[in-house]
């Protein structure tokens, strides 16, 4: 008797994500000669696995039903400030990183704090916080003399252990790590019952408030730390870095399962959405389709994803 | 009775989810100006023939057919538009929007333009025909539940429907306002409107109805017309298939001796608006009912002493001990436990799996090296399940795949499992069949002789009797007196409930 009542039902929804890329990726590798090529594979993860740093805290926040608009002028904002500490102000740059962490790290916090204090909307709130730091970032940026930057902060991005950039096999090792917290740590774990029911939570004491503003520290701080490799890569300050990143975001962790309402997602489909939208964007550039058609192939993706994540969760329901 | 008198006649339907049966063969007939009650356990299929009939769901197989047209699509504009009309066991308000906007959801579709002052009157009109004191111009959410509840019945009214499904209207109100309602109801059963009305206060039904139609495991048992030999026991024995002996509810003897130690005591508490220095104590083991009439501060006062609701003053001493923060962590971390009266909105999680419900506050005793184990996940849910016998397919399923009464067990489950001492519980009963009730009662009791101190906060009169060693009554939002055991009886409970306010009321007219 027991045993039938450990019986589990199948979730198709669960699946979308890892469906979608496999079928993305079966599509491109038959029909393109070099989508398959070894450097160009390594070149989608790499450019994915910088950015996938972002994408850790972000993800957090979705789980349970916050969002952080700002990550993009975060990521945008940390690569320039790491650059007027150490090349204009001269500091060490082990020491500027570690400034400019905290410094976003406690932006964020702030930010969780309006948001569980006084209970605001975080869409709004972090709608004004993104054309804040995005401010600040443009007056730092005219503020001091744009080079490209020194060997030293180059060479970060470009750090590799064996023969892999270190970011990659960093991707790798923290999507499984989060990936087992999130199923199998309980303060982790709790972030899906805060984002299916954050009154109930409070209920069965689970510190939701906390929680959130944790989070929302971690999404402005693993932004920084993806903005200031990203920098590194590009060896230049840009006020381009991070444009529109807070959408592609929302659309890998959407394509990947994740509900704006919050109590789904995980890393491991965040990951999954952002190979998704990097492959696409490579295939396209591959058939040399017009990049502005890449946005509304983005978008009908986006929206397709949604579409069959709820229809396939109905089925599920009724089975 | 000529077929010219029937409203809503039911032929043979049933209706499967996949291998589960939920109505079979059901076949029954409501005629005008009746006011036909529906009866059965939870599960036992009304809800689901309810909404067969309002067009939420479609039936497998059979007829309905509403005021001699059948019906060929299920679609709730349909069942509207023929003459339905749903008032749900769960308010479904608008709360943002105001009285008459409530009222009047629908009238936009047909005509454009419908002035706003003209609706505020015919809302006037409406609400003074049943004579009813709100104000049309007030925004919902500033109502208490029973005047939502009205609201809901007054739209349903307002689409001039000659059939209203009512799936437990009283579910929320106290015992005056339940009185206001079955006025309400007879009014309208005068005018010829048809009333299918599903409670599980059998009193009521017995009060109220011309006749009860009886489901039990969605099988039809038989309809009975109301007249002096329907009794409350012959219905609860067509439910259950089984006889109660005597009254289902015994008067609680006491066996709290004087000198047990206070395990929980309240010192001065105090609100904003409502509460006013409530002070009490209750001993380990021992079960305090606290009751008032809707208005009264009880449901304030429960959400107080669990910090789900800040206050002014007031101190909680726990075994001696000041608790120096009042949140759920800290109550929780001391062993006090709180069950809400709400499952919907507080108390589970509907899109989790039931397992991840019940270990919901015992997470983190849940893991072994740091990890949560599935294994213990599993045996601490299997405990309970097995503990209720609570109905289920699988624990992986969601706890919307249960019906009423196993919910409000497996909600009763996840307090339980951090074994607490102190439980402030509401309404444990509210919206449960008969026997899910009987057995929840019987657990409670059992708790309490294990020497878990029980504060109840319940509108239910015979349960806080039965459960209660002493009863705390609130009146106006403040303490109006405890009844010791051997003294507790409906009347004198009403009579600390009321007394106050009839002074107030002769003392307010006078000046």
């Amino acid at each position: 008797m027991e045993r039938k009542q450990l019986k589990r039902h199948i979730k198709w929804s669960d699946y979308t994500g890892i469906i979608l890329v496999v079928l993305v990726f079966m599509l491109f590798a038959l029909t393109t000669d070099t989508f398959l090529s070894s450097s160009n594979i390594y070149s989608i993860l790499y450019g994915v696995s910088i950015q996938f740093f972002a994408v850790i805290g972000f993800t957090f926040l979705i789980i349970m039903g916050e969002i952080d608009l700002a990550v993009g002028s975060t990521y945008c904002l940390s690569g320039i400030f790491v650059g007027y500490l150490y090349a204009a102000e001269g500091w060490p740059l082990w020491l500027a990183i570690v400034v400019v962490l905290a410094a976003c790290g406690m932006f964020g916090y702030a930010v969780g704090v309006l948001v569980t204090r006084f209970r605001l909307n975080s869409m709004m709130v972090t709608l004004g916080s993104m054309s804040f730091v995005a401010g600040v970032a443009a007056v730092m940026f005219n503020s001091f003399v744009q080079t490209t930057y020194s060997q030293q902060y180059r060479a970060i991005a470009k750090w590799k252990i064996g023969q892999i950039h270190w970011t990659i096999i960093g991707m790798i090792l923290i999507t499984i790590i989060l990936e087992i917290c999130l199923k199998r740590v309980p303060v982790f774990r709790k972030m899906y019952y805060i984002g299916n029911n954050g009154e109930t939570s409070l209920l069965y004491g689970i510190k939701v408030d906390r929680i959130k503003r944790i989070a929302f520290m971690l999404s402005a701080l693993t932004a920084a730390l993806g903005g200031i490799i990203s920098t590194s890569r590009i060896s230049y300050s840009s006020l381009a870095t991070g444009e529109g990143l807070e959408f592609s975001l929302i659309t890998a962790c959407v394509v990947g399962g994740a509900s704006l309402d919050g109590g789904r997602g995980s890393i491991l489909r965040s990951l999954l959405g952002m190979l998704l939208l990097a492959m696409l964007t490579n295939g396209l550039s591959i058939y040399r389709i017009d990049p502005f058609i890449q946005n509304i192939v983005t978008g009908a993706i986006l929206i397709l994803a949604v579409f069959v994540d709820v229809r396939l969760d109905k089925k599920g329901a009724r089975a | 009775m000529s077929e010219k008198d029937i409203a809503l006649e039911i032929r043979n339907v049933a209706k499967n989810y996949g291998n589960i049966k939920a109505l079979r063969d059901i076949s029954l007939t409501v005629h005008k100006g009746e006011i036909h009650a529906l009866l059965g356990e939870n599960g036992a299929g009304k809800s689901t023939l309810i909404k067969i009939i309002s067009g939420e769901i479609s039936s497998t197989e059979g007829t309905v057919v509403v005021n001699g047209k059948k019906l060929t699509t299920f679609h709730p504009t349909v069942s509207r538009s023929m003459g339905v009309a749903v008032v749900h066991q769960e308010l479904s308000v608008f709360e943002n929007m105001t009285v008459y906007e409530n009222i009047f959801p629908y009238t936009e579709g047909k005509k454009a333009f419908v002035p706003k002052k003209k609706l505020i009157q015919e809302a006037q009109k409406s609400i003074e025909r049943f004579g009813l004191n709100i104000s049309p111009t007030e925004k919902v959410s500033n109502l208490t539940a029973s005047a939502q509840q009205m609201v809901e019945i007054l739209r349903a009214l307002s689409e001039n429907a000659n059939i209203i499904l009512l799936d437990e209207p009283t579910s929320g109100l106290n015992a005056k306002e339940t009185e206001a309602l079955m006025r309400i109801l007879r009014q309208l059963r005068e005018e010829g409107i048809s009333i299918i009305y599903i409670s599980h206060r059998i009193a009521e039904i017995v009060q109220i109805s011309d006749c009860v139609s009886v489901l039990r495991d969605g099988c039809y048992m038989g309809t009975f017309v109301n007249d002096e030999s329907l009794t409350e026991h012959m219905l609860i024995s067509h439910m259950v298939g089984r006889d109660f002996e005597k009254s289902i509810y015994a008067k609680k003897v006491s066996a709290i001796k004087d000198d047990t130690p206070v395990a929980f005591e309240v010192q001065g508490f105090t609100s904003k608006k409502g509460i006013e220095d409530v002070s009490f104590s209750v001993r380990k083991g021992e079960i305090l009912g606290v009751v008032g009439l809707e208005g009264s501060g009880t449901a304030e006062l429960s959400r107080m002493l669990f910090g789900l609701q800040s206050r002014e003053k007031g101190e909680i001493y726990f075994e001696g001990n000041k608790i120096p923060h009042i949140n759920p962590t800290e109550m929780i971390r001391h062993g006090i436990m709180y069950l809400s009266n709400n499952r919907k909105d507080m108390g589970l999680y509907f899109n989790m799996s039931i397992m991840d419900n019940v270990v919901t506050p015992s997470l983190n005793s849940m893991t072994s090296g740091g990890l949560l184990s599935e294994h213990k996940m599993q045996d601490h849910t299997l405990e309970f399940v097995n503990e209720f016998s609570i109905v289920l397919d699988s624990i992986y399923d969601k706890p919307g795949s249960m019906s009423g009464g196993n919910q409000q067990k497996a909600m009763l489950s996840v307090c339980l499992g951090v074994h607490p001492k102190v439980m402030i519980i509401n309404e444990p009963t509210r919206g449960i069949d008969v026997g899910a009730k009987l057995e929840i009662l019987q657990f409670l009791d059992k708790l309490a002789k294990e020497g878990c101190t029980i504060l109840c906060f319940s509108s239910d009169l015979p349960e806080i009797i039965t459960l209660s060693d002493r009863v705390l009554i609130m009146n106006s939002g403040k303490n109006a007196g405890i009844i010791e055991c051997d003294e507790i009886s409906e009347t004198s409970i009403m009579h600390l409930a009321v007394m106050d306010m009839k002074e107030r009321a002769a003392w307010n007219e006078n000046s």
